[in-house]
């Protein structure tokens, strides 16, 4: 009596296997490139391709074994394989959770200075309109529904507002990164 | 040029986006009848001479299409079942 199956009984049969997501795209007439959203890809023939999707690959064959092992088919069982591909989309998007850490508050456009750098389309000092109001301040903090009843202009304002709309600016942020545990560095 | 793809065997999707492929190079109307999608096929100005291989790259455009469907359709519940574990105690959901 042996102590283990003969190698015949851990090898699957044809057509035991499940496709897990991926796309491909042509390369020339003969050959793909096929990837995931994990970042995995390989070049395989169409013939390849096309034994995949109709489940006709060759469990001993090594595309079979390649495909398996880059998660683009698994067998029965393989449940490692969907929480590994969980496991490296999590690690992949894992910026989505400090969202958007940067944030910069254009308090005016009136500036006398015309640096090439500058991303800005510069207003002339009595162009008044173009300077933030307290309401703008505060609105990317609210909800979006009440992003929908934002003014559809500027309102006018002095030129001392652009000196209120920094305090404003600085206080207000401060207060946020407190409450929101946001890492918020003032350069003016 | 007019061509007639049976409905049985290429989806509106897969001709859709087959065709949206090949919007830099020809025009593509497509009207349903009772079995078939009618295509009719003209070159956009310029790409008169290539023709042929446009309308030969776009039946094989077709084939990839209906293939990625077919992919696509096969692997939703995996899918979502991967994208579940990637965004769960995440606090992304609302």
């Amino acid at each position: 009596m042996t102590k283990f199956s003969p190698l015949v009984e851990y090898k699957a049969t044809q057509g035991q296997y499940q496709l897990l997501p991926f796309k491909f795209e042509p390369l020339d007439d003969h050959d793909v490139v096929i990837t995931n959203y994990v970042g995995e890809f390989a070049f395989i023939s169409r013939e390849d391709l096309e034994a995949t999707i109709s489940k006709k690959l060759d469990p001993n064959s090594k595309i079979y074994s390649l495909l398996r092992s880059l998660h683009f088919i698994k067998e029965k069982g393989d449940e490692a394989s969907i929480e590994l591909l969980g496991l490296k989309t999590r690690t992949k998007y894992s910026k989505l959770r400090n969202f958007t850490n940067l944030h910069i508050f254009v308090v005016t456009l009136r500036c006398d200075h015309s640096c090439q750098y500058c991303q800005v389309s510069r207003q002339s000092e009595n162009k008044v309109a173009f300077d933030m109001t307290i309401t703008w301040l505060k609105k990317p903090s609210q909800s979006s529904s009440d992003r929908r009843t934002l003014p559809s202009k500027s309102n006018s304002r002095a030129v001392s507002h652009y000196l209120t709309s920094i305090s404003s600016s600085t206080s207000y942020s401060g207060r946020k990164r407190s409450t929101k545990l946001k890492t918020v560095i003032f350069n003016l | 040029m007019k061509l007639n793809l049976n409905k049985a065997i290429y989806s509106l999707e897969a001709t859709q986006k087959a065709a949206y492929r090949f919007i830099d190079r020809v025009t593509i109307l497509i009207e349903p009848a009772t079995e078939e999608w009618l295509c009719e096929i003209e070159p956009i100005a310029g790409h008169e001479d290539k023709f042929n291989d446009h309308i030969a790259d776009f039946k094989r455009e077709l084939l990839d299409q209906q293939l990625r469907k077919q992919i696509k359709e096969e692997t939703q519940d995996v899918r979502n079942l991967i994208l579940a574990y990637t965004f769960s105690r995440t606090g992304l959901q609302e």
